[in-house]
């Protein structure tokens, strides 16, 4: 069902056509593409990142968050902050990184004794105190009028699309590694029953925090990758509700628990925003409700479940005409 | 020293004692049943001994180290595991992934994926459920999901195992095979806690019983003692009938 006992890997010609993209997608900056692409892929390795470090904790354990804008927050004024006061914004990266993790354990050991919708509840109050406190220390971040970097590091976007796919690549091996061992088996059984898993010797408070630590050392690499890439930050951006929302729908349209649904749901949330965003500045907003009505209704697998059905038409229609085949020979 | 041991222990809901001040002592691969009407506080008590509840005074001792207020987690790495009255299987996996749960977490948690699958189909096939092992776990019978409790349990290797109703809704086969198993289980040096309603399938396994009523122990001691208890008998006849 969940391919852990038949300890179901990715099959060897997939992991080498996954090896070519990525060459591919590395050698990309130095063919001489199109700066827009590479704008594209920054945004799409950044998502794909964030979705999936959601999915962690909130596919694989059913722990629905709507408070990961704060390690995105973190993670970008840590950078923000540090560059500003002179320190290669690459070594920023691992303080906003502990920062984000310090905080999900702060979050999280109280909330995690909360069940059900009032985990969900408490963090939708949390992200919103953090950007509020966020916004009124005008002295650190800036307030409403944000954080400017020092732009010092020349226009060019290569290092900034080099180090999303870098985490991108890190964040699925690590996912990857979590579904197949005994981690991600952990974090089903706490998605299915808290208690019958309590009752069979898995940690479940520890497991839940280690879940959500990962995710915020992910999202915190994150946010200080976009403040390195936008020079600009704003209490109102990096710790908005909206982020938080985008952070959950995407591993939810793409499908939860699953690798590469949180990709595709990511892929999906880009092209979105990239083909309506700029023509009409509400309609992705409504795409978006429209989908997640559809798929909460219709497919609460998501993308991924779709695919999944289709697989499974094809080749019982294929299966069908095999069956079929001798009998119109006959008629010939 | 008793491998099981309760002091004084008490539950409170609100105003109600659901256990009151419960003593008992359970000793080394004995089948201890636990029997009593509907509402007794029978699961409550295992709910405080393995960490699921905390008790509102008193206290429970495995092998002489205090258990209760631990998290059941805690508990089963000290070698205490229980089943669940109203099964709890972890509906989307198969019946295999359910038992590595346990193999996982259990007491020795195994850590390679391969020693660990072998260990879980070992215990399936102990049990009986070995053809059904990729079966997704919502597939089983209500029969079969009793016996997955029991297999998921017994997969965190516990010394001693706390059984809730295994045999509740089960056809009179069912019922013997499982009582087989309980037996077979403690022949491995297990030390068994036994809560049952079917009064024959208690009378036939049990070394000792406890009764509870009310939340407090009315009568202890073996079958024939505990069954012409008037105590008992009044509390699961009424009155009326005692006399
Ligand atoms: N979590 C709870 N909150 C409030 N009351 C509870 C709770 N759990 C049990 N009770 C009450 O405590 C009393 C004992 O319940 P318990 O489930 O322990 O009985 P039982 O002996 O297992 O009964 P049964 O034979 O029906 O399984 C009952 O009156 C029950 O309603
Ligand atoms: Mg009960």
């Amino acid at each position: 069902m969940i391919g852990l006992a038949s300890a179901e890997n990715t099959p060897r010609p997939v992991t080498l056509l996954l090896i070519l993209v990525i060459i591919a997608l590395v050698s990309l900056p130095f063919v001489g593409v199109n700066p827009y692409i590479l704008h594209l892929g920054f945004l799409t390795f950044l998502y794909v990142s964030l979705s999936s470090a959601w999915n962690i904790l909130g596919g694989f354990a059913g722990q629905v968050s709507f408070g990961y804008s704060a390690f995105f927050g973190l993670g970008a004024y840590a950078t923000g902050i540090l560059w500003n006061a002179g320190v290669n914004p690459y070594l920023t990266l691992p303080v906003g990184a502990l920062l984000a993790l310090a905080f999900s354990l702060l979050v999280g050991y109280p909330c995690f004794r909360l069940s059900g919708p009032y985990f969900a509840i408490a963090t939708i109050g949390i992200g919103e105190a953090m950007r509020v406190i966020m916004l009124n220390l005008g002295d650190i971040t800036g307030g409403a009028s944000g954080l400017t970097m020092p732009t010092t590091g020349g226009f060019s976007k290569t290092p900034s699309y080099l180090s999303a796919l870098l985490l991108m690549i890190a964040v699925l091996l690590l996912v990857n590694y979590i579904r197949n061992s005994r981690i991600g088996l952990a974090l089903l059984a706490i998605k299915e029953d808290q208690d019958a898993a309590e009752a069979l010797g898995v940690p479940t408070i520890r497991y839940k925090l280690l879940a959500h630590g990962l995710g915020a050392i992910i999202v915190g690499i994150a946010g200080g990758l976009y403040a390195q890439y936008m020079f600009y930050i704003e209490p109102n951006n990096v710790f908005g509700f909206n982020l938080s929302i985008s952070l959950l729908l995407m591993p939810v349209i793409g499908g939860l628990a699953t690798l590469w649904g949180p990709v595709l749901g990511a892929i999906v949330f880009v092209v979105i925003q990239d083909t309506l965003m700029a023509s009409f500045p509400h309609l992705h907003l409504l795409t978006y409700g429209l989908l997640l009505v559809v798929i909460v209704l219709f497919e609460p697998d998501g993308l991924m479940g779709l695919f999944g059905r289709l697989a499974r038409f094809l080749r019982s229609r294929y299966a069908e005409g095999q069956a079929r085949a001798p009998s119109g020979e006959q008629s010939l | 020293m008793a491998v099981l041991e309760a002091r004084k222990l008490t539950k409170y809901f609100g105003g109600l004692a659901a256990v009151k001040d419960v003593d008992f002592q359970v000793h080394e691969n004995e089948i201890f049943g636990i029997i009593g009407p509907n509402g007794a506080g029978k699961t409550t008590l295992f709910n405080l001994i393995t960490g699921a509840l905390t008790p509102s005074s008193g206290e429970v001792l495995y092998r002489g180290r205090r258990i209760s207020g631990l998290r059941p987690s805690r508990t089963v790495k000290m070698g205490v595991c229980r089943t669940h009255q109203v099964v709890k299987p972890f509906h989307k996996m198969t019946v295999l992934e359910n038992v590595l749960v346990g193999v996982y977490f259990g007491l020795s948690g195994l850590r390679s994926p391969a020693r660990a699958r072998a260990r879980a189909m070992e215990i399936l096939e102990f049990v009986g459920l070995g053809e059904r092992a990729d079966a997704p776990a919502s597939s089983l019978t209500i029969g079969n999901q009793k016996l997955l409790e029991i297999a998921r349990a017994w997969a965190t290797q516990p010394e001693l195992l706390l059984l809730d109703e295994v045999c509740g809704g089960l056809t009179p086969t069912e019922t013997a095979r499982t009582l087989e198993l309980m037996r077979k289980i403690r022949d491995r040096g297990v030390t068994i806690l036994y809560i049952e309603h079917n009064m024959r399938a208690v009378m036939g396994v049990c070394d000792r019983i406890m009764v509870l009523n009310y939340g407090q122990k009315i009568a202890e001691g073996t079958a024939e003692e505990v069954s012409t208890d008037p105590a008992v008998i009044e509390a699961y006849l009424g009155k009326t009938f005692s006399a």
